[in-house]
């Protein structure tokens, strides 16, 4: 055989490897976190609330600002895109229901995810790696403290009640750019706009848009810090970690949004597809 | 006397790698031992193993008659707080204020008021000359508050093992046996059993009761005594060389 055959065999079995024990790191730390998560929702007054504030604020309202723009520059450039195309169906008018539908049910909470995953999963990931150059995770664990309680779940509840807020800000924001587009190019007054948002605007699709920004919070959260806990202890691993977390949150991010969809397909239409 | 510590042909390693092969000896209630050794001999390696934060190849260590490595976790981690650490750098987290890293542990496992907890938290803090910064974060105090801080807090249970990792490391000679006199105080004042890994051989004459030193090329423990005596009494080259400093005098460039 080949030596470059077997270097191919040999990287495809290192992928395996390093894949199956990352999936198994993976698992114990779900069953982990799911034992602390369970333990704090029996003792709330055990959650580290000062630490969850802190997250709130720091992933919550700092990011509101970059949220909002991003928001009613995607609604802004979707209707400008929409009223092109459905210019030639002769359905121009309908841009609005567009840019709603489009915007909760999917571009709202991927969109406001992948900017959370870029500020808080990555800045989880450094904060607990750099935890772990500097031995304090070491010392948490020699004084019997439970990681994932003091660390990953303050952390998740932050991230799961803040992503829903954060998602309505975007999603207004971007119903805000569909609303300018509206009226400055197709003259449709605000009030008439409002009127047009809550006439499509279903409880459905709001749901579905805040069942989303809760999964997706807790996901980025948790790949954030599994990634930390993963750190080597040297200062590239933290550097690693951080990427690694917002790669890892955005491929699963992905992965449960296509299963939320079909899952909301299902209860909606009575079939998957 | 009693046998706190009790490491039974160890073998320990990092990944395939072994580092140190069937090391055997055990440490006395109330005893400050040292562990020495050239860098890579294993000493960090031996204590994280008996710190329970990494598993053995082979062989077992008890701590009060318990085998680390086999007690439920909920077991290992009643043993662990029976343990006070300090590590290189103190370890201290970032987040929170001195007086908050030593509340933490007071917090969680003891039933005291928060009146009592400020309490024992300045106490603590006067016994390592500290009290003045009980506000103040990680950040804002030099390397040896750091050290003083991490013993502070390892003493915050009353703990009846202390473990050190290199103590004296990066400080000057001053503040460098002002911390040895501060780790035999405290450990006498507890009765604690303190295990000592460091390179410095003047904090090892000052204050261990016994000294084991590690050698690469046995892989294990080549002398274990009372500092003195291994001087006088060893025939392993590499142990002389490495206590008389490879002979390395002014003269001698």
């Amino acid at each position: 055989m080949s030596n470059e055959l077997t270097s191919f065999f040999k990287n495809i079995g290192n992928f395996g490897y390093k894949a199956y024990k990352d999936c198994i790191a993976g698992f114990a730390f779900i069953g982990e976190t799911a034992s602390a998560y369970a333990y704090a929702v029996r003792h709330p007054t055990k959650i580290r609330w000062k630490e969850t504030l802190y997250y709130m604020d720091n992933c919550g309202s700092d990011a509101i600002p970059i949220i909002s723009v991003v928001g009613f520059l995607v609604g802004f450039v979707l209707a400008l895109q929409g009223v092109v195309q459905l210019e030639r169906m002769g359905a121009k008018f309908m841009v609005l229901d567009l840019v709603i539908l489009s915007v909760f049910k999917e571009l709202g909470p991927i969109m406001s995810a992948i900017v959370a995953t870029g500020r808080a999963g990555s800045a989880f990931a450094a904060e607990i790696g750099t935890m772990k150059v500097t031995e304090e995770i070491d010392a948490m664990i020699v004084m019997g403290f439970d990681i994932s309680r003091f660390l990953v779940v303050p952390k998740i509840i932050a991230m799961m009640i803040v992503m829903p807020i954060l998602t309505i800000v975007g999603n207004i924001s971007a119903i805000i750019g569909g609303i300018f587009v509206n009226y400055v190019q197709l003259k449709i007054s605000i009030p008439e706009s409002i009127n047009i948002v809550l006439q499509v605007l279903t409880i459905t699709d709001f749901m579905q848009s805040i069942v989303k920004s809760i999964v997706f919070g807790g996901i980025i959260a948790c790949v954030g810090c599994l990634r930390g806990l993963q750190t080597k202890n040297d200062s590239q691993s933290v550097g690693r970690s951080a990427t690694s977390a917002v790669v890892t949150s955005i491929f699963i991010l992905a992965v449960a949004d296509t299963v939320i969809t079909l899952i909301f397909c299902l209860f909606q239409r009575g079939s998957l597809l | 006397m009693k046998k706190i510590i009790e490491v039974k042909n160890l073998s320990i390693g990092y990944d395939d790698r072994t580092i140190l092969k069937n090391v055997t000896f055990s440490v006395n209630e109330g005893e400050i031992l040292f562990i020495m050794g050239g860098s890579g001999t294993g000493k960090t390696t031996l204590l994280k193993n008996l710190m329970g934060l990494a598993k053995p190849f082979d062989g077992k260590i008890l701590i009060n008659g318990n085998d680390i490595n086999m007690v439920p976790t909920d077991v290992k981690r009643a043993i662990q707080r029976t343990i006070g650490i300090t590590f290189q750098d103190g370890a201290l987290f970032g987040s929170l204020s001195i007086g908050e890293n030593i509340s933490l542990l007071l917090e969680e496992y003891t039933n005291m008021t928060k009146k009592q907890i400020r309490e024992v938290v300045l106490q603590k803090l006067s016994q390592v000359e500290l009290e003045e910064y009980v506000d103040y974060y990680p950040s804002e105090i030099s390397g040896g508050m750091r050290k003083r801080a991490g013993l502070a807090r390892a003493m915050a249970l009353n703990p009846k093992i202390l473990f050190f990792d290199e103590p004296s490391a990066g400080l000057d000679p001053i503040t460098s046996a002002g911390l040895d006199r501060l780790i035999y105080k405290v450990g006498r004042e507890l009765n604690a059993t303190v295990v000592i890994v460091s390179h410095e051989l003047d904090s090892a004459y000052s204050i261990s009761d016994r000294t084991i030193i590690l050698e690469k090329r046995l892989m294990g423990i080549a002398e274990m005594d009372k500092l003195d005596t291994i001087l006088k009494t060893t025939k392993n080259e590499w142990v002389k060389r490495f206590l008389e400093r490879d002979g390395l005098s002014r003269k001698s460039i």
